[in-house]
């Protein structure tokens, strides 16, 4: 049987890929506490300047289960033998590449940065530190594409859903899941 | 060796057809036309997963677990396999 050697989703297990993830939820949630980030959306990550050490693990428990349920309700459509653990092991995955991200927050770097350039958009220097801010921008983004593509190909896999609207319906249940994630992030938390 | 059975025409890729059998004891020998069973007009990946499925008393997770691939990369290539012999059957139909 011939499988993608480089698709996680193929060959691993789903006992795997749930430890995989829920270690990885785990650890990166402790980063969190540690670099001061929030994940106050499925597609989020902000530093903060005090934060309580249970907030991390209760965000990210959200936007998991979040992106999660909308993903799910969207699979479920296509076909209805998704199971909930294949798309759930999908986004454990997939969020293993934005607690990455926390790791630019060493010593508050970025947070010291963004400050700088909020305190006075009107007169942002193009300086070293502008520079840098750009590149972490940039950095930020193609990880974010990356994260998507991740989640997606657990989602084809779970779905075997092969044709193109697959990714329309997918894009749009993630936007839909951030949406929802900010509403109930800036409402309820 | 052991002959790859052929189950397309390597000059059209159509699907071939018996046109004779023989008694291999009495060297009788049967011609006519008949068409190849559903189950062997599949390839030999698809034969040899019907097999290690039928094996494996239908579990899909005790497969996953002897190929070492994760379970839905099982049930999407049994689908796709439920599909193909589906349009197997309407062609035949």
């Amino acid at each position: 049987m011939k499988i993608n050697e480089w698709n996680v989703f193929e060959r691993f297990t789903t006992q795997k890929l749930l430890s995989i993830g829920i270690v990885g939820a785990l650890v990166g949630s402790s980063l969190a506490v540690f670099f001061k980030g929030r994940f106050d959306g499925v597609l989020d990550l902000h530093f903060v300047n005090e934060i309580e050490w249970y907030q991390p693990f209760v965000d990210n428990f959200l936007a998991i289960l979040i992106l999660s349920i909308c993903l799910f309700f969207t699979a479920k459509l296509l076909n209805s033998k998704t199971r909930f653990i294949d798309i759930l092991n999908a986004v454990l995955i997939g969020r293993l590449l934005i607690y990455t991200l926390l790791f630019s927050n060493i010593n508050s770097f970025i947070s010291a940065l963004s400050e700088k350039a909020i305190a006075d958009p009107m007169n942002i220097q193009i300086d070293g530190d502008t520079i840098l801010l750009i590149v972490f921008g940039l950095f930020s983004l193609a990880l974010l594409f990356v994260f998507f593509c991740v989640v997606y190909v657990g989602f084809r896999v779970a779905t075997n859903y092969k044709k193109w609207r697959g990714l329309f319906y997918f894009c749009l249940t993630v936007i839909v899941a951030e949406l929802l994630s900010l509403f109930l992030f800036t409402y309820f938390l | 060796m052991n002959p790859k059975f052929p189950i397309q025409c390597p000059s059209c890729e159509d699907t071939l057809t018996v046109v004779q059998l023989k008694c291999d004891n009495c060297n009788t020998q049967i011609s006519g036309q008949y068409s190849l069973p559903i189950l062997l007009k599949l390839n030999k990946q698809d034969q040899e997963f019907i097999l290690a499925f039928l094996l494996a008393s239908g579990s899909l997770k005790e497969m996953a677990k002897q190929m070492k691939v994760s379970y839905p990369t099982m049930r999407n290539y049994l689908d796709d396999l439920i599909q193909k012999i589906q349009k197997l059957k309407a062609d035949e139909d």
